[in-house]
């Protein structure tokens, strides 16, 4: 019977050669519905715990949702995931675009990839015909030079390719992947573990339609005509499609919660440089969208007056490498994103890597003989440019800051640790948790470091008027809280908020659809799971999808040793900020801890060491995992 | 008074335009004219009149004053 699925995953094995293909059940599929679950599913059965990230044995899951590619706008998510060289812990990032959609017309939900290849290659699949093809050609090369490049030689110009950069090739701890050059896997280094394995691109093309696959296709496709309507009737989605996240900077910097100079400040007075009004005027040249999505959140630019390939920085990319970095030349910004995008970096990472060290030199704890001459100071675009080819070639001083902030502050020594804003070893967001204190415990929790993409954010729920926490009454949040206030209720709105997130990246919908965020109700998007595969889940049905996912990625990191105390924050976050309204104020530390207390409850974990109980686990049907455990955590 | 209408509050004013020019004749409560906008105010989530942080239902607006006006952000 149609559920949705292709039911079937791709499986590689790079050092070998071997191609085979598994046909997973219902009943499998079920439980771990695509994405998130299930990379963790098969990460934790297949990967040994303490596998070297670099090394052939780990495992590269890259997996859609169940929905993605289904006629309903941002439904177009895939997830990659591996063990993370740069947390050491769970490794995972989700990105839009039209890949994950062409992989399942192409036949698969999945590909698995274990071993080495013993020369570059790339892989072509095409309608369920896959093989594995030489890419020395396209080694070195930008992600456009070989993007085109490989649509050149298979002669199709639909194709559509996933890749990594030199980022990638040259193993940078916090280097990604990119869809048709505009969307990209960035976070927790999964690009560096496919460059490890020699592994430069993958190339699908197909000629399924989801519809084939769906269990009633007419109740989707007149749910996606409903929502494709829907869009410019929000004004959440609206504002997506008009300003996109750019639109993000002046609102954070005026409530004082724009990251500026490595997290010491929230307000920045370059901000008219950066904001809206500027990214139109001096970037902006078009609006694009992922697959089948009305909401068109992306941008495309000019950078110096040239068409750019890679569209345009997302506030993410504004915020790390400008008023994070000290610098409002949007110019610079702009180009730093086409760097990044060009040889694949994370630009989170690399901005609050190069934020970090910026630091450290004004500190004198780096000087010009370190950064080869670099004059390293907050503000200056040029040597953040020029750092950024360093990092991405492993350059000079590049080869220690491709190691991430938290390896290059154990080498640089002395107070450079308070300076390095990261959790698990990933950099921070830009998102200034001393005014969003959930997206702090987000930050503290998440099973991959720190990440803003955890839970929907405080602010959307401090009003009981406001759209977005109205809409969040149908997940059973129902009691306004103050954005700057960690309590019972706070963590009951986590807990909830974060089974959501996670059901989201199982599924392959985007955080820019469903509500609270955006303008799918929660009610559209149980209708959308349910006329894809006939399986009649209730709202308590899609959270558990999430909670198990999540607790897949808890149980990997607890066989990796992590514990309570790597569920924390930056030391500078419990410190007042620098300026703006904010001025003065930290995150609460006892109230963090106490929190945190409540918040493992809620999910069923010991107190003391974080660990999921048996019996939470065995409601999750997850009794299983309990096994995988650490045996010194298993009470 | 100048209007200036931030991140999606935009969307419920006329022709979905973020900056507004309004005409008052007498010192007027900000939170009254934004009603007769149509604007919600629950939406407000900071509001700043001549580049000063201010609560919106004690703002009294008149003339010349510039008003900014910002929707709780969320992530992303």
């Amino acid at each position: 019977m149609a559920y949705g699925s292709t039911a079937k995953i791709l499986r590689v094995n790079l050092s070998t050669g071997a191609l085979e293909v598994e046909t997973l059940s219902e009943d499998f599929y079920r439980l771990y519905p695509g994405g998130k679950a299930l990379a963790g599913y098969i990460l934790l059965n297949e990967l040994p715990a303490h596998t070297e990230p670099f090394a052939p044995e780990n495992v590269l899951v890259i997996a859609n949702g169940l929905l993605t590619g289904a006629p309903v706008s941002t439904a177009t998510r895939y997830v990659v995931s591996a063990r993370s060289p740069l947390t050491g812990g769970y490794g995972e990032s989700e990105a839009g675009g039209f890949w994950g959609p062409e992989l399942k017309m192409a036949g698969f939900e999945a590909i698995v990839v274990k071993g080495r290849a013993p020369q570059p290659v790339y892989l072509w699949i095409q309608d369920g015909v896959t093989e594995i093809r030489p890419a020395a050609h396209l080694w070195g090369r930008t992600t456009a030079e070989a993007q085109e490049t490989i649509r050149a030689e298979l002669g199709d110009e639909k194709i559509r390719v996933l890749q990594i950069g030199i980022g990638g090739e040259n193993l940078v701890r916090y280097a990604g992947l990119t869809n048709d050059l505009r969307h990209f896997n960035g976070r927790t280094g999964m690009g560096a573990v496919m460059g490890s394995k020699n592994l430069r691109a993958i190339a699908v093309r197909g000629s399924l339609r989801y519809q084939s696959l769906a269990h009633d296709p007419e109740t989707l496709l007149a749910l996606g005509r409903k929502l494709s309507k829907a869009v410019r009737d929000n004004p959440l989605s609206w504002d997506l499609q008009v300003r996109g996240t750019p639109g993000l900077v002046e609102p954070l910097n005026t409530a004082g919660i724009l990251p500026t100079r490595n997290f010491r400040q929230g307000a920045f007075e370059g901000v008219d440089e950066l904001k809206w009004e500027a990214y139109e005027k001096q970037l902006l040249t078009a609006r694009r969208s992922c697959y089948a999505c009305a909401v068109r959140c992306k941008r495309e630019v000019a950078v110096n007056g040239q068409p750019s390939p890679y569209g345009g920085p997302e506030y993410e990319t504004l915020g790390a490498f400008g008023p994070n970095c000290g610098i409002s030349d949007l110019q610079a910004i702009a180009k730093a994103n086409e760097l990044c995008n060009a040889y694949m970096l994370d630009s989170i990472s690399a901005g609050a890597t190069i934020a970090f060290a910026m630091e450290c030199f004004e500190h004198g704890l780096i000087g010009l003989e370190d950064t080869g001459g670099l004059d390293l100071r907050f503000g200056n675009a040029e040597a953040m440019l020029a750092m950024l080819e360093k990092i991405a070639r492993r350059e000079g001083f590049g080869n220690l800051l491709a190691e991430g902030s938290k390896r290059a502050a154990e080498k640089i020594g002395g107070e450079a640790k308070f300076f390095t804003i990261q959790v698990k070893g990933q950099e921070l967001a830009m998102h200034e948790p001393r005014g969003k204190y959930n997206v702090g415990m987000g930050y503290a929790i998440s099973e991959i470091g720190a990440d803003h993409l955890v839970v929907a954010h405080d602010p959307a729920f401090a009003n009981p008027e406001a759209i977005q926490f109205k809409s969040a009454a149908a997940l059973g949040i129902t009691v306004a809280q103050p954005s700057r206030l960690l309590n019972a209720e706070k963590m009951k709105h986590f807990y909830i908020l974060e089974k959501w997130g996670s059901m989201e990246k199982t599924t392959g919908y985007c955080f820019f659809g469903p509500a609270p965020r955006s303008f799918i109700h929660p009610d559209d998007v149980l209708l959308s799971i349910n006329a894809a595969t006939g399986w009649n889940m209730t709202m308590d049905d899609l959270l558990q999808i999430g909670e198990r996912g999540t607790n897949l990625a808890r149980i990997f990191n607890l066989r990796q040793g992590f514990s309570r105390q790597d569920d924390t924050l930056p030391e500078r976050i419990f410190q007042g900020l620098e300026n703006g309204p904010l001025q003065g104020l930290g995150l609460p530390r006892d109230d963090f801890e106490q929190a945190l207390t409540i918040l493992y409850a809620l999910k069923g974990w010991n107190a003391e060491t974080g660990v999921p109980t048996r019996e939470r686990l065995e409601s999750l049907a997850l009794g299983w995992a309990a096994e995988m455990l650490p045996v010194d955590t298993q009470k | 008074m100048k209007l200036y209408a931030g991140g999606h509050l935009d969307f419920y004013l006329p022709n979905r335009r973020s900056r507004v020019e309004i005409e008052l004749k007498a010192p007027t409560r900000l939170s009254e004219v934004l009603a007769g906008l149509g604007l919600p105010l629950a939406e407000v989530h900071l509001t700043v009149v001549n580049g000063q942080m201010v609560d919106l239902q004690a703002a009294i607006v008149f003339g010349q004053d510039e008003v900014k006006l910002y929707p709780a952000v969320n992530g992303g």
